[in-house]
C-alpha cells in the first residue's frame, strides 16, 4: 500500500501550505476556508517520527539512542534541531 | 547503519567511547614503554628516555584531561545544548586511538640509533652514528605513521567536539583551535612540572 505523506510546503515556491478544505468521509460534507496546519504537522515526516518516538520512550534519549543505533549526543543534537525548527515555526507570522 | 570512519561519534560516545579509548591508549602506552615513545603533549610523539610504564600512562592521562577541560569549557560557553562531560571526555579518549600506530612501530623498530643518525646528518647535532638499512626503513615507517596518526587524531578530535557540543561552522572551528593551543600549553607544562620525564 502506498503511504501518502501530507505535503507541508509548496512544491513550486516552497512556502508553507494551508488547508483549504476538509471533507467528511461518511457523508461527503465539505468545509472550505483557510486553516493553518497544526505546528507538528508542519514538520517533515522524519521529524514527526522522531517526536513520536520521543514520546513513546517517555523522553528517554538513552533508550532512543539504543533503538536508533546512534550515540546519545547524536540523538540529543537531532532533538535540538527539532526544537530550533519548532521555535522558528512558532515565530513565523501567520498568513 | 554503517559507521562513518571519519566520524564514529554518530554511533559511539560517552562511557563506551571512554572505555575503548582508555583501553587502547593504555595498550599504546605499553608499546610506547617498549619503544621509548613518549606522547608528551596533546599532539606530540617523541622518542625519549626509558621510564617506568606509569610515566607513559600519566602523560596520556594529562593529555586527555587537558584537551577535555578546554573543550568542555568552550562547549559550556558557546553551545545552547545540554553538554555532558562524559561525552567530551569519552569521545576525546576515543580520538586518541590512532596513536597506537606510531607506538607499535616504535616498539618494533629500534629508533634511537636512527634518530641520532638523522640528527647528526641533517642538524649536525650529536656524534656520527652508523645504522643499518633496517633501522632507516623502520624510522621512515615511524615518521609516516606519526604523520598519519596525528592527522587522523585531529580529524576525530574535531568530529568528537562537534558531536559532543552540538557546535558547527566558525564557532566550532575557532573554539577548537583555541582549545587545542591552550591544552597543548597546559599539557606540556603539566608533564614538565608534575612528571619531569
Amino acid at each position: 500500500m502506498i503511504t501518502k505523506n501530507l505535503p507541508v510546503s509548496c512544491p513550486s515556491c516552497d512556502s508553507q501550505l494551508r488547508v483549504k478544505s476538509l471533507v467528511c468521509s461518511a457523508c461527503d460534507t465539505i468545509i472550505e476556508g483557510q486553516f493553518d496546519l497544526p505546528l507538528l504537522a508542519k514538520m517533515d515526516k522524519k521529524e514527526q517520527d522522531f517526536i513520536l518516538s520521543f514520546v513513546k520512550h517517555s523522553g528517554s534519549l538513552k533508550e532512543m539512542a539504543k533503538e536508533m543505533g546512534l550515540s546519545y549526543p547524536s540523538v540529543r543534537n537531532l532533538l535540538d534541531a527539532i526544537i530550533n525548527k519548532l521555535n522558528q515555526l512558532e515565530q513565523q507570522p501567520e498568513v | 547503519m554503517k559507521t562513518n570512519i571519519w566520524n564514529p561519534y554518530e554511533r559511539i560516545a560517552g562511557t563506551k567511547a571512554l572505555l575503548w579509548g582508555l583501553g587502547l591508549t593504555f595498550i599504546a602506552c605499553y608499546f610506547g614503554y617498549l619503544g621509548k615513545i613518549h606522547f608528551d603533549g596533546i599532539m606530540d610523539i617523541h622518542i625519549g628516555k626509558s621510564h617506568p610504564y606509569i610515566i607513559y600512562v600519566s602523560e596520556a592521562l594529562i593529555n586527555l584531561v587537558s584537551i577535555s577541560l578546554f573543550l568542555y569549557l568552550a562547549s559550556l560557553i558557546l553551545s545552547k545544548s545540554k553538554i555532558r562531560l562524559i561525552d567530551i571526555v569519552g569521545t576525546q579518549a576515543f580520538s586518541r586511538i590512532p596513536l597506537i600506530l606510531p607506538a607499535i612501530f616504535g616498539a618494533i623498530f629500534p629508533l634511537e640509533q636512527a634518530s641520532a643518525y638523522f640528527l647528526y646528518k641533517y642538524a649536525n647535532m650529536g656524534s656520527p652514528v652508523n645504522i643499518s638499512t633496517f633501522e632507516i626503513v623502520g624510522f621512515i615507517f615511524f615518521l609516516f605513521s606519526n604523520f598519519l596518526a596525528i592527522i587522523w587524531m585531529i580529524i576525530w578530535m574535531y568530529q568528537a567536539y562537534k558531536v559532543s557540543s552540538n557546535l558547527s561552522g566558525t564557532k566550532a572551528v575557532t573554539s577548537f583551535i583555541i582549545s587545542i593551543l591552550l591544552a597543548e600549553i597546559l599539557s606540556k607544562l603539566s608533564i614538565y612540572f608534575i612528571i619531569k620525564p
